[in-house]
């Protein structure tokens, strides 16, 4: 994001050079530089820098979480404490429900809240002191109320003993009403010099054993809610004039605290002195970093954010957009008042929370996108500011009050803001050194009153004693604590090695397209034509001609060889594609075949053979969209899977099939994804019943095949299931997990427990024990008679079982199971059978459809159907895939392919799951970029960066070791030829002997030649002597 | 009788068309009767001499050059204001094409009647020259160092039918951008997924 990342190690040297380079370079800090957060261009969901980051906070991260004192003390009357207006305010406005006179009680139950942050483990308590408490009068030159100041002393002294940092804020909105009355409160701006009086005395009184002061909280929504749109106490609407005077005297009271802290305590308490602005953050509409939008996103950051950051950390005056928008409206800052008010905070403090963001959303959207990202703005202060050290003093969002304790969603807010804070401290360089979850306990939500609840700590204010309760967003915010953030868990590092030899690589591609038209009529045309080229341009049949036509051949069907080209070119081996049912049977019965189809598909096999390469054939490829779900017309009227003779017609289907093109096919689905085909029925007894055919169907075409074909063909039958894997949402919750183990046993187990033996010995066929038993209560609770779930006959339990040959899942992404619970906007809906609901956590990287890239599900999926069913039956992974709009650069695919198959292959190395295959889902897109490695015809059938990555991948037969060779195909040589391997192994050898045969048979040569040459010349000589002289003796010796 | 309610009801349709058309001065874009018809055209503005070819392009910044390729700055919306005239506007900058006092091309954001609209000229090779309805100065890529030369060169364009697909960044996050419900406890939306098989649900 930034080009200034932290290193962790210097990271003093670092921050000494980035203060120089502020000073020097006036661009860097000055203020609009925050413009180029927008302007960088976005990552992708999967790239590092993006995706949820694995690591821990810097060592003495201060971990926090906090209260402010109108919310949660109480005792409103008690103890010489004086009414506040945000007391008057509820008391005239609201009913005795809507006051906080008692609230969260924490000005009794102190102690209990240090109970709570001992349980998190926090660092840090930030809460404010309340002013009319300490000075009922507002008057901080009077005597101050002594029992409030034992209170906060007392609270102070016991968080120092617990080792807990407290980091005070000494006002939260809380003005005492005498001033509202006496002055109109923060409109006058002699509240400046009240503010500062009172800052001196609570410096002068707790300053010793304080080290962090945050003078006002969030001054943004007092002057606009409070003063401005009146939902806020005291309730004035003054609208913007009101607002800017009273956020003007707001920032002046702030310097001046600081100036006093700066000038009388400082010295001797060295403590640090901010205030805690509240912003929300914008993104440019529609995704769109125009020029334009980029300067809307500017302007409204500055009209909250930088209204009072500008001043304070800025150039010490309004930013220029708002004195364009505002004119004479703004109170301005006199040159002198400039550089008094500038630099006038040790550190930056930060919320961002519900009540900036919605206010945000309401008011200073200018159009743009309004986004929770804590890390954008984080990034954005640290360009716009120039670095300054940073404290997300408040952060958190808020639950419904009917969510109780178990407040799943909040946590994963939770992780998804705190991550975004690591993020921006490892990746964007932003100073951020502490973190406070808002709030520590339930407590009155201001205008919302007890209706949403914000803190970690459940409070029932219906209760006299309002025991604290950890939620189940305490819990995750203790582990976090305590890991100190996001520590890699070990077994997420990638392994090496390779798949088995025999592992399928394959392509998964929907039904496929018969396309009858010939490449050429010109075949089949037995008619002779004359041209009519002069006059009207016709063609005639000549009478009387006929021509020699040769017969059809698969070569006619042009599309057949492209599509199976495009396969071929990936290098997979396996190709797996869909007939059509009510293609081949019109009627449903084999009173009409379709010949020329099952010619068609009977082509598409022998090219694959051509080709060697293996076919996986889906006989029931049923679809949301396709006529009738598929199948054949009169059968979907005549009442489908719920009609028993369905499942006969099936068998009949499955027989043609088996006999037309047996021959050419190695593996047999008889049904994909029966369970999503079940969920189109509507009504428990009609899905159950639906689903209790379908598998009847799938056993009977299974024992056709065994009975008629299997000696013949040899090929494994099986039914492929859609299988995501079902992740418990909420980690501590025991319903969760039963919740998803439940909802396994509802998608995969009602299948595969009729059809395969498990592990549990109680099982005696049939559904899952667990099913039946859930449905039997749920029937029982509704008040109906009996189960919607059918029973199997023994005869049928006895066809059932066994009646699979592999294992395959269709497996694409990980979803989030809670219990069904009813909230606003389920409350329409009718609970499915299964009683659990779907979430996702909003940290997986996801597509453009929105799934979910989750690698590590496949590897759990692997694993539970591995434990329930035995390592037997091999398990094939017979889809995956993902959608990636990019037309060639698909990123998100490639990371998809990469991780899903490294995560196959830890399965199948590290658990010793018996995986045989993985095919990718789907070869070719059909319009628009989607989930095709391919793109579609339209776009002239490119292929997309990750079939490059497949490719690879096959090729290396998974990912090995770069030392390690891959022998399947060499295995195989050496088996074949015994004598080869000798020769392979003893090279060295046998190259060393047959040098020396050469050498010796050449030096026997050479000695052979000389001592013929020696005794013909002798000869010669003697022939010279005396001649003639025969030749016969010589060579008879 | 079927007949004839179905002319009839052709007949109510076709007055119906011709209604917005007769009051409006132009017709928005995002009008989905028009999504199929050329209102607003998809065009790259193809240029050549001699020597070279090259797209007219508008960058981000506003800048106006010359592309040898197809690229997503080149990618322009040519819409019809009035009979004859066109307003010229960069894809993926949002931005006019406007031309100023001097002749320079430059890409704004805010239009500018005067100097963001041009007269279409289709010559008789097919070409098109784009002539500003008020300064007259044709759109040129050429650079402006020999302004006494009697033909401009670049000022002749083969408007082409955009075929290049989204590969825009901006546009994709535009699809992925996220809404988020500031009034509900589930910011994120992580609630009410369904489970969806992409083979069962997307596929068709």
């Amino acid at each position: 994001m930034q080009s200034r990342p932290l290193p962790a190690a210097r990271p003093g040297l670092v921050l000494s050079i980035l203060l120089v380079i502020c000073g020097w370079d006036e661009a860097t800090c000055s203020p609009g530089e925050g413009r180029r957060i927008w302007q960088q261009p976005k990552l992708d969901p999967v790239a590092k820098e993006q995706a949820f980051l694995h690591d821990t906070f810097p060592s003495e991260f201060l971990w926090g979480s906090g209260t402010s004192a109108f919310q949660t003390e109480g005792a409103w009357l008690q103890e010489g404490k004086g009414p506040s207006v945000w007391d008057h305010f509820t008391h005239a406005h609201a009913g005795a429900a809507a006051t906080a006179s008692v609230a969260s009680d924490s000005y009794n139950r102190w102690q209990e809240d240090i109970g709570a942050l001992e349980y998190l483990g926090v660092r840090s308590y930030f809460f404010s002191l309340s002013w009319p408490r300490l000075f009922p009068d507002g008057n901080a030159g009077s005597q101050p109320n002594a029992a409030a100041v034992e209170h906060y002393r007392r609270l102070i002294e016991r968080l120092l003993e617990k080792g807990i940092e407290p980091v005070v804020t000494l006002h939260h909105w809380d003005l005492p009403q005498v001033l509202q009355e006496q002055y109109g409160g923060w409109k006058n701006s002699s509240l400046v010099d009240l503010f500062d009086e009172y800052a001196a005395f609570c410096f002068h009184a707790f300053g010793s054993r304080v080290r962090f002061w945050l003078t006002l909280h969030n001054p943004y929504v007092v002057a606009v809610q409070g003063y401005g749109t009146g939902v806020h106490a005291p309730g004035e609407t003054a609208g913007s004039p009101g607002s800017l005077m009273v956020a003007h005297n707001m920032i002046r009271a702030h310097a001046k605290a600081w100036h006093t802290y700066n000038s009388h305590f400082r010295s001797a308490q060295k403590g640090k002195v901010s205030i805690v602005l509240g912003s929300h953050w914008v993104e440019p509409q529609r995704g769109k970093a125009t020029g334009a939008n980029v300067e809307l996103c500017q302007q409204s950051m500055e009209a909250v954010l930088g209204w009072f950051a500008s001043p304070i950390f800025g150039d010490g005056d309004y930013p220029v957009s708002l004195k364009v928008k505002y004119g004479a409206l703004l109170p301005t800052f006199t040159p002198e008042e400039k550089l008094w008010v500038q630099k006038t905070a040790d550190f930056f403090a930060l919320s961002f929370g519900p009540n900036s963001l919605r206010l945000g959303q309401d008011l200073v959207h200018y159009g743009q996108t309004v986004s929770p990202d804590l890390r954008r703005i984080l990034g954005w202060i640290n360009v716009e500011y120039g670095n300054p050290r940073v404290l997300v003093a408040e952060a958190g969002w808020f639950s419904e009050a009917s969510v109780g304790r178990e407040d799943t969603v909040a946590i994963y807010l939770m992780k998804s803001f705190i991550n975004q804070v690591l993020q921006a401290i490892r990746f964007d360089g932003v100073k951020v050194f502490g973190y406070s979850a808002w709030s520590l306990v339930d407590g009155f939500e201001w205008n919302y009153a007890y209706t949403v609840r914000r803190g970690l700590f459940y409070v029932d204010f219906s209760n006299p004693n309002r025991t604290r309760t950890p939620k189940t967003s305490a819990q995750y915010y203790r582990r976090v604590v305590r890991d100190n953030g996001f520590p890699s868990d070990e077994a997420s590092g990638p392994v090496t090695g390779h798949f088995p030899c025999d592992f399928h690589w394959g392509i998964t591609d929907s039904a496929v397209q018969v396309k009858f038209f010939p490449f050429s009529p010109q075949f089949t045309d037995p008619l002779l034509y004359s041209w009519n080229l002069t006059g009207d341009g016709s063609l005639r049949p000549v009478p009387g001609v006929k021509l020699h036509t040769r017969p059809a051949q698969c070569t006619d069907y042009l599309a057949i060889r492209d599509h199976l080209r495009l396969f071929a070119s990936t290098g997979a081996s396996h190709y797996r594609f869909a007939l059509n049912w009510s293609l081949i049977l019109p009627h449903g019965d084999r009173s009409n075949v379709n010949t020329e189809a099952l010619r068609y598909y009977r082509c598409v096999l022998t090219e694959l053979q051509k080709l060697d390469l293996d076919a996986v054939v889906t006989l029931y490829y049923p679809t949301r969209r396709a006529p009738h779900l598929g199948m054949p017309g009169p059968l979907y009227d005549s009442g489908g899977w719920l009609n028993y003779s369905t499942v006969e017609a099936f068998q009949e289907y499955a027989a043609l099939c088996y006999q037309e093109l047996g021959p050419w096919v190695r593996y047999w689905i008889t049904i994909n994804e029966p369970n999503r085909l079940v969920d189109i029925y509507s009504g428990d007894k009609q899905m159950h019943g639906a689903a209790h055919n379908l598998l009847l169907a799938h056993a009977k075409a299974w024992r056709l095949y065994e009975r008629d074909h299997s000696s013949q063909h040899s090929a494994l039958v099986s039914l492929a299931l859609h299988a995501d894997w079902a992740e418990p949402a909420n980690p501590f919750l025991e319903s969760h997990t039963a919740a998803a183990q439940r909802f396994l046993l509802f998608e995969l187990g009602r299948f595969l427990d009729p059809l395969l033996e498990t592990r549990e010995k109680q099982s005696k066929g049939g559904y899952p024990q667990e099913m039946k038993a859930y449905l039997e209560e749920r029937a029982r609770v509704s008040g109906l008679s009996e189960s919607p779930l059918p029973t199997f006959t023994e005869t049928e339990k006895a066809e059932l079982r066994g009646a699979m040959s592999f294992i395959a899942l269709n497996h694409y992404t990980t979803h989030l199971v809670s219990p069904y619970f009813h909230t606003s906007a389920t409350s329409q809906q009718k609970s499915p059978d299964h009683g659990c609901m779907i979430l996702s956590d909003p940290s997986w990287p996801s597509s453009g459809l929105g799934q979910t890239l989750v690698p590590w599900g496949l590897r759990k999926i692997l694993n539970w159907v591995s434990r329930r069913y035995g390592r037997a039956l091999p398990v094939i992974i017979t889809a995956s895939g993902i959608d990636d709009q990019s037309p060639v650069e698909d990123k998100l695919r490639q990371h998809y392919l990469k991780s899903y198959l490294q995560e196959a292959l830890k399965a199948h190395k590290l658990d010793g799951v018996n995986l045989k295959g993985f095919y990718v889902w789907k070869l070719q897109d059909r319009h628009v970029p989607q989930f095709g490695l391919f793109t579609s015809t339209q776009h002239q059938s490119k292929a997309k960066a990750s079939v490059a990555v497949y490719r690879e991948i096959i090729a290396r037969n998974g990912f090995p070791n770069e030392a390690t060779v891959q022998t399947c195909r060499l295995r195989g040589l050496h088996e074949s030829c015994a004598v080869c391997a000798w020769m392979f192994r003893n090279k060295a050898l046998l190259v060393f002997g047959a040098c020396l045969l050469i050498t010796a048979v050449m030096l026997a040569a050479l000695v052979f030649f000389v001592t013929v040459t020696k005794r013909h010349r002798g000869r010669r000589r003697r022939r010279r002597r005396r001649v003639p002289v025969c030749l016969c003796p010589y060579l008879s010796q | 009788m079927f007949l004839r309610t179905k002319s009839l009801f052709l007949c109510l349709a076709s007055v119906l068309w011709i209604i917005p058309l007769s009051l409006s001065f132009y017709l928005p874009d995002a009008n989905p009767l028009l999504s199929f018809n050329s209102q607003v055209r998809e065009r790259h503005l193809y240029t050549d001499n001699h020597r070279r070819g090259m797209y007219l392009q508008m960058t981000l910044d506003g800048r106006v050059s010359g592309s040898d390729a197809q690229t997503s700055y080149s990618v322009l919306e040519l819409k019809s204001v009035k009979p004859g005239h066109v307003v010229i506007v960069g894809k993926s900058s949002s931005l006019f094409l406007c031309v100023d006092d001097a002749g320079r091309l430059r890409g704004q954001g805010l239009y500018a009647e005067a100097d963001c609209t041009f007269r279409e000229l289709l010559l008789a090779d097919g070409y098109t020259r784009f002539l500003s309805s008020h300064h007259g100065f044709p759109v040129s890529l050429a650079s402006r160092q020999s302004p006494d030369r009697p033909a401009v060169p670049f000022t002749r364009f083969l408007p082409i039918r955009n075929t290049l697909m989204e590969e825009d960044d901006s546009e994709r996050a535009a699809g992925s951008q996220k809404h988020f419900n500031m009034d509900s406890d589930d910011l994120l939306g992580m609630g009410l997924d369904s489970m969806v098989s992409p083979q069962f649900s997307v596929d068709q």
